[in-house]
């Protein structure tokens, strides 16, 4: 009897032996294996992009005075942090197909650091996201963001992109083919049509 | 008494051997099929961002966390980032299984330079003819077949919602952007991304519209082959585009993805050793 009880907790000693050895063992791989860490020191630093309102509001008062058939009484109750460019109801660009493009009323959302726009054409649709944050590489580390300026021309997979800046804040136009197999409907030169076309319809914060 | 020894020492011996195979080969497949709605997981393995699946193109060492915040779009859902294009199944494999075993295996791969016919550009790749995006499996092989099953269904008129096997998430806070044939964007309510892009969903079945407003988490469809009128492999390809120094720029979603997996399913993801 005291024999089999010897043996017995012989048994369970040396189970409980190898599974500490295997817990211990499992717990120094974790310790000694590397969590994903990628280049935390790159964790983008961000800038939040002061928007020059008093120059955004003459421009609306000009459009205003001149009638400007940009979709104003669709969106008048909408508060955006910077300010509101739409496309008008209505454009005649080089490339497109048809020329005479129809555009929908725009379906806007907003936020604290802009709005994003859709608004549909015949053949595209253009989209527009505005914001007044950028995250700023090292490289531009103490570079200003120019308040105007009209950036290069992107190509995407079903259409192109140009970003620009206006009264500080930053405007991703993409122009985006409305049947997936027009892979090629949009080019540069209508991006950059849409761009001239495009006008204040609110300029209060 | 001999006998009892050398029975506790081969018992011993058998858990120490267990033990070790078990962190051998904690990549096994079979157990990732298992669990691959539940959240258990066995730890990941990621290839170097800019490793590229072979002649697929060139890629760029991107180890930037375009978005530390974000989850998972799949949540606990297992989840595999990988070529669509040079895995089984796709027209630069020589497989046509896309439910092949080896797309629902780790090490997660970067595909966002991969190799594309036309003009695309993004923030750092070396060639502009690129992805601009990763393409993510989900789910195991017989949830892959599973949903082909659903997808000739639907195409001989069931209804679309029998193919909403596999949900995916809002990866954070924001509102519905903007939905095209097969695209959803949303846009963060905070911060420089401008959107995160999602392809491939089922649009028949979306859990969101134009303006929706969504929380990090949130179901904003399921996972599918859509492709407008087409239609393509069962995965999702997910981009990010980033104000980068004032300029909306496409930057790769990889390295804040594996992060987001292991917030997400609790793992931990190390680099795949070969």
């Amino acid at each position: 009897m005291k024999s089999n009880f010897t043996n017995n907790s012989l048994l369970i000693l040396c189970i409980v032996c190898a599974l500490s050895a295997c817990a211990l063992s499992q717990a120094d791989d974790k310790v000694s294996t590397p969590k994903v860490q990628f280049d935390s020191e790159q964790s983008m630093q961000q800038r939040t992009i002061p928007i020059d309102w008093e120059s955004a509001i003459a421009d609306a008062s000009d459009n205003a005075n001149r009638n400007n058939d940009a979709q104003l009484q669709t969106n008048a109750a909408l508060q955006s942090p910077v300010p509101l460019l739409l496309p008008p109801v209505s454009i005649t660009l080089s490339d497109a197909f048809p020329v005479f493009q129809n555009f929908s009323p725009a379906k806007i959302i907003t936020d604290k650091r802009g709005y994003s726009a859709v608004v549909q054409g015949d053949s595209f649709a253009i989209l527009i996201d505005a914001s007044n944050q950028t995250f700023v590489t090292e490289q531009h580390n103490g570079v200003s963001v120019q308040a105007n300026f009209d950036g290069d021309y992107q190509q995407l997979a079903t259409g192109g992109q140009i970003t620009i800046g206006r009264y500080g804040a930053l405007y991703a136009i993409q122009l985006l083919c409305s049947q997936a197999a027009l892979k090629n409907c949009i080019t540069e030169r209508m991006v950059r049509e849409v761009i001239e076309s495009l006008s204040v319809v609110q300029s209060r914060p | 008494m001999c006998t009892h020894f050398l029975s506790a020492m081969a018992v011993s011996l058998l858990l120490i051997m267990s033990c070790t195979s078990s962190d051998d080969d904690g990549l096994d497949p079979t157990s990732n099929e298992d669990n691959a709605t539940s959240t258990e997981f066995s730890d990941c393995t990621y290839l170097e961002p800019g490793d590229l699946a072979p002649g697929s193109g060139e890629g760029v060492v991107d180890r930037k966390y375009w978005s530390p915040n974000m989850i998972s779009p799949f949540g606990t859902v297992a989840a595999f980032a990988r070529s669509q294009v040079y895995s089984p199944g796709g027209l630069g494999s020589s497989s046509s299984d896309q439910c092949a075993s080896e797309n629902f295996e780790y090490p997660h791969r970067d595909t966002f330079c991969e190799r594309r016919s036309a003009d695309r550009d993004s923030y750092n790749c070396p060639s502009r003819k690129i992805h601009q995006g990763i393409d993510i499996n989900a789910g195991t092989r017989a949830q892959c077949l599973t949903l082909l099953d659903a997808a000739r269904s639907v195409r001989n008129g069931a209804a679309p919602e029998i193919a909403n096997v596999i949900p995916v998430l809002a990866v954070v806070d924001g509102q519905v952007s903007y939905i095209g044939n097969y695209t959803v964007d949303l846009r963060p309510s905070e911060g420089s991304i401008s959107r995160y892009r999602y392809l491939h969903l089922n649009m028949a079945t979306l859990n969101v519209e134009f303006g929706s407003q969504v929380k990090q988490g949130d179901i904003i469809g399921y996972y599918s082959n859509d492709f407008g009128s087409n239609t393509t492999t069962f995965h999702l390809h997910f981009e990010v585009i980033a104000f980068v120094d004032g300029v909306a720029q496409y930057v790769s979603p990889f390295a804040s993805f594996i992060l987001a997996e292991e917030r997400s399913k609790g793992i931990d993801c190390v680099r795949y050793e070969g």
